[in-house]
């Protein structure tokens, strides 16, 4: 998967970075912090799983913050600051937890696995924005421009997500021995997640609430104990990352025509100028959904076997209302916002780069939908600590 | 190539060659190609039929790597080249149909050729799929093409609510499809339909959740309420998905679970009993109807019931009524909805108030739609009464009265309908301001779609042992059943010579001609008989009710049925939520989105608490 992510990161930083050009919406600032996003993070996944490579990795998270701040406005400053003060604890406790560990290698004795594994659920959830540490999600999707979410969805959270699948493999126990946890977690996150999206409005904000319940479905492929599970959460990883690539990309293009965030209570019928874009959005949703052909649904089908191998019968129904509410979510916004008739005269159509990279993102959408058994995971590393070694 | 694999390669090649040639080609040439690949599909399909006749399964593999270590596979028996056959038949006539319909769209033309073949080559991958996670891929596919099509004019409001419609309800009790894969898959390890492990996980539970997804796809009650909003979408669609094709994805679903292994009694009454509501909903809701295509897709919910209730019935008599009845519908419904399209075509209206006497103006449409609708009527000599009554003769064998009352109830007030729409459209004195409007006769390749259809409609009601030995009864054998239902000319039944069948044919001529007489004598009498009470005055123009009138009375006499509309539980559901995520948000938001160093403590608290007590 590292192969996979790896192209995957570079491949949405060119996205980002297209989109960023050929709009025209970007200030210095934000191409330095983009720039160091993508250098930072694919150094990280080239360095592999160590300190090293986990220091790149919260260099890019770090590096994202800028993204938001290049958005100079009051708003775009205080949301950059409550996603410091989430990202920062976090980074510390995800580092101690894997200073306790060995990297993840080893089991410390109690309380310290106890301990250690507080940290990670404290720690990735404050980093994904999971219910009930979501405090500077929603100001952070409005703020941010569209294009810096792509890649602070496509390649900052992917990566996060990376390295919580990669503890899944070095450090089963953190998971297996805490699955009450870690399921509540998900629990929270699906239907919090999925509740959210629908009180929401904003556009961005709508779409990264859908995420949070993407990472839901993660947590139960991670509590899961089996490879089905596991692949379900590589492909997810992979499968999320493109969607909500392609469904960022069309928002920007959007903004820009409009010169204004989306709202589904104010924009109507923007198809009939941008049918690219739209076109664009709805496979993205798609993706986001589950449907088919998509690597989100391989993702899907194996994340919803998990949740009835963890939860049997209620876990199976509470992951049937999550993803039908953001089913429903993503049909509003796209019915609202893009289909029907036009509410009012856009000036501006999407340059022919935009809509270049953007009939890419969907290709690639489809494309790898039609053969997830490419992306699949390789086979975890064999070196597993499940019983407490003393340190 | 492999021959089984023919028919999805042409429609897909002929999808990618609409892309290719989008710059080029206008859109005849885009509709006529797309015609040629479908008679392409067609062709290749027939090159197999023997094969299924003789009972084979034919396997092929469509691409060696996709997903889950297995590789994307189909696997051809009688039930696959039922609904292959049924496909690309229906598709062929539809999208020649569609050369001339669709020809002055500027716009669309690639979107729509390209979306109509794929949707096409994934119900052939749907009836065809070895395993169950690829019908599942195909199931969602076509509900994707579908809401495309029913969308295509996307900047018309009542185009995308409509698509939006059929999207929610499809996909929301879709994943009940997905659900019961994934337990199939936990408890058995398997997802083949052929694997007999599969069966050892087949539950009430299971099959339960795979019946209600196809009661959506297939516009059961009380998930039918998508299919009318869907009318907003071109013709072609509306004959091809909404008649034709995307509706009996459902049928198929339900049937295939068949050939897993035999029923729980416990599903066929309960399934029975929804289609007997279906039918008797569908029907009474379609006489309240002015609009042409309205009528027509509440009628397609009414006959759907007849279909299933054959499934339901769960012997092979009733398998085999069911999927004649399924054959059947597509040709009549197909042949009506495009003479409804013809109409609105050569009109400009498809309003029941507006029309009235267009046999003169278009004499072909008028003879094709009766055919279709004497089929849909049950006529004798057609093949929806060779349908319906092999269905009765099911329920009659299973004694299942309530089935036969319904379906009777159902059938009288189809025909009365039919009577109805063909006479206020077809018939009797034209409106004034239709007599401004060029009034012309279908295109010669419009009445060649249309007629195709048709002629399979009388083809078929006077042969039907060509469909039954060839297609049905295959298509029945493979589902595990023993049984063989013989037909012969004009649906005469042979070595079932049991008083079921007569009664069977009985009921459907008793029930034509009650709706006759409820016509003729809903008519007012001639002026001649009555000019002593009028002093020789003649009486009004307008000697017969109109389509006004009968919506009225319609609405008069079923008015508590009228108010049992589902859509107001699944709007009150959505505005519950709705409300409880923003009462929620504002409760909660002063916490966890404005306090969040008191939303971290707590939290690492509340983990503290789960790790010191776990």
């Amino acid at each position: 998967m590292d192969l996979s992510l790896l192209l995957l990161g570079l491949a949405v930083g060119l996205v980002g970075l297209v989109l960023a050009a050929a709009l025209g919406n970007e200030g210095r600032g934000w191409w330095i912090a983009a720039l160091a996003v993508i250098a930072s993070a694919t150094l990280g996944r080239l360095a592999g799983h160590g300190i090293v490579g986990l220091g790149l990795a919260a260099a890019s998270e770090i590096a994202a913050l800028g993204l938001v701040l290049a958005g100079r406005d009051p708003a775009a400053r205080a949301a950059a600051r409550l996603w410091a003060a989430a990202l920062l604890p976090a980074i510390v406790a995800v580092g101690l937890g894997f200073a306790l560990t060995g990297l993840g290698h080893h089991r410390p004795a109690a309380p310290w696995d106890g301990l250690a594994a507080g940290l990670f659920v404290l720690g990735f959830g404050l980093k994904l924005g999971l219910v009930p540490l979501y405090f500077w999600l929603p100001a952070t999707a409005r703020s941010a421009s569209a294009t810096s979410l792509v890649l602070i969805f496509g390649i900052v959270d992917a990566g996060v997500l990376a390295d919580l699948a990669t503890l899944r493999d070095l450090a089963p126990w953190v998971f297996v021995g805490h699955a009450g946890l870690w399921g509540g977690l998900a629990v929270a996150s699906l239907l919090g997640g999925a509740l959210l999206a629908v009180a929401e409005t904003d556009l961005k904000a709508i779409v990264a609430f859908a995420g949070v319940v993407d990472a839901g479905f993660l947590l139960l492929g991670l509590v899961a104990a089996d490879d089905v599970a596991r692949t379900g959460v590589g492909l997810g990883i992979l499968g999320h990352a493109l969607a909500v690539t392609a469904i960022y990309g069309a928002v920007a293009c959007g903004e820009t025509a409009l010169g204004r965030p989306l709202t589904i209570t104010d924009v109507r019928g923007l198809a009939g100028r941008l049918p690219m874009a739209s076109g664009v959005f709805m496979v993205g949703a798609a993706a986001l959904v589950g449907l088919p052909p998509s690597l989100a649904f391989a993702a899907h089908w194996r994340l919803f076997r998990a949740a009835a191998e963890v939860g049997g019968w209620a876990m199976t129904a509470i992951a049937f209302a999550a993803a039908s509410l953001v089913l429903l979510v993503m049909v509003r916004a796209l019915h609202r916002i893009w289909l029907g008739p036009a509410g009012e005269e856009i000036a501006a159509s999407t340059p022919m780069p935009a809509r270049g990279v953007l009939l890419a993102v969907a290709l690639a959408v489809a494309a790898t939908g039609l053969t997830p058994r490419f992306f699949e995971p390789a086979s975890p590393a064999t070196h597993v600590a499940l019983a407490p070694t003393s340190r | 190539m492999d021959p089984v694999v023919l028919p999805v390669v042409a429609l897909l090649a002929g999808a990618a060659l609409q892309i290719l040639i989008a710059p080029f080609a206008s859109t005849l040439w885009k509709g006529r190609l797309a015609a040629l690949a479908t008679v392409g599909a067609l062709v290749a399909a027939l090159a197999v039929l023997p094969a299924t006749m003789r009972g084979e399964v034919l396997t092929a593999t469509l691409t060696p790597v996709w997903d889950a270590g297995a590789a994307l596979a189909l696997r051809v028996d009688g039930l696959a080249m039922l609904f292959t056959l049924m496909g690309t038949f229906a598709g062929a006539a539809i999208l020649t149909f569609s050369i001339r319909y669709m020809e002055d769209e500027r716009q669309g033309g690639t979107r729509f050729y390209a979306t109509m073949l794929v949707f096409i080559a994934g119900l052939l991958v749907l009836a065809s799929a070895a395993d169950l996670l690829v019908a599942y891929v195909a199931w969602e596919v076509i509900g994707l093409c579908s809401y495309s099509l029913v969308g295509f004019w996307y900047t018309q409001k009542a185009a995308v609510d409509g698509a939006r419609k059929v999207l929610v309800i499809t996909h929301v009790a879709g994943y009940g499809f997905l659900v019961a894969i994934v337990l199939l898959q936990l408890r058995t390890g398997t997802l083949d339909w052929a694997d007999p492990k599969l069966a050892q996980g087949f539950t009430v539970g299971v099959a339960a959740l795979l019946i209600v997804s196809a009661m959506a796809k297939s516009v059961l009650f009380p998930l039918h309420t998508w299919i009318p909003e869907a009318m907003n979408a071109p013709t072609p669609v509306s004959a091809l998905l909404h008649s034709a094709c995307y509706v009996k994805a459902g049928v198929y679903l339900i049937a295939r679970m068949y050939s897993i292994g035999p029923w729980n009694v416990d599903l066929g009454t309960p399934l029975a009993a929804v289609a007997a509501v279906t039918i008797l909903a569908g029907v009474i809701f379609a006489l309240k109807q002015t609009d042409l295509k309205r009528l027509l897709a509440f009628h397609t919910v009414s006959q759907l019931g007849y279909v299933v209730a054959g499934l339901a019935i769960g012997t092979g008599y009733g398998v085999t009524a069911g999927l004649f009845y399924c054959l059947s519908h597509a040709l009549f419904k197909g042949t009506l909805f495009m003479c409804a399209g013809s109409v609105q075509h050569a009109t400009g209206t498809r309003d029941l108030t507006r029309l009235g006497g267009l046999a003169a103006k278009m004499p072909w449409t008028t003879l094709i739609w009766v055919v279709a609708a004497a089929s849909i009527a049950g006529v004798p000599l057609t093949n929806g009464f060779v349908a319906k009554w092999l269905i009765f003769g099911a329920a009659l064998d299973k004694g299942l009265v309530f089935l036969i009352v319904a379906g009777w109830i159902g059938s009288i007030l189809t025909a009365f309908s039919f009577l109805k729409a063909s006479v206020n459209c077809f018939f009797g004195p034209m409106p004034a301001e239709l007599a401004c409007v060029h009034v012309h006769e279908a295109s010669p390749g419009m009445l060649l779609g249309m007629g195709a259809m048709a002629a399979g409609c009388v083809a078929f009601g006077l042969a039907p042992q060509i469909l039954m030995d060839w297609v049905v009864t295959p298509a029945t054998h493979g589902l595990g059943f023993a049984d063989t239902v013989g037909t012969s000319w004009g649906g005469v039944a042979t070595g079932r010579g049991s008083i079921g069948l007569t009664v069977g044919a009985s009921l459907v001529a008793a029930a034509l001609a009650i709706a006759w007489m409820a016509w003729h004598f809903a008519a007012a009498p001639s002026p001649r008989a009555v000019a002593v009470f009028t002093g020789g005055e003649p009486l009004p123009a307008g000697d017969r009710p109109g389509a006004v009138d009968f919506a009225g009375l319609a609405e008069e006499a079923f008015h508590p049925i009228y108010a049992l509309d589902p859509d107001r539980v699944w709007f009150r559901l959505w505005g519950s939520t709705t409300r409880l995520a923003d009462a929620g948000r504002a409760a909660v938001a002063p916490l966890t989105e404005r306090r969040p160093l008191a939303v971290v403590l707590l939290s690492g608290l509340a983990v503290a608490a789960a790790i010191g007590l776990g």
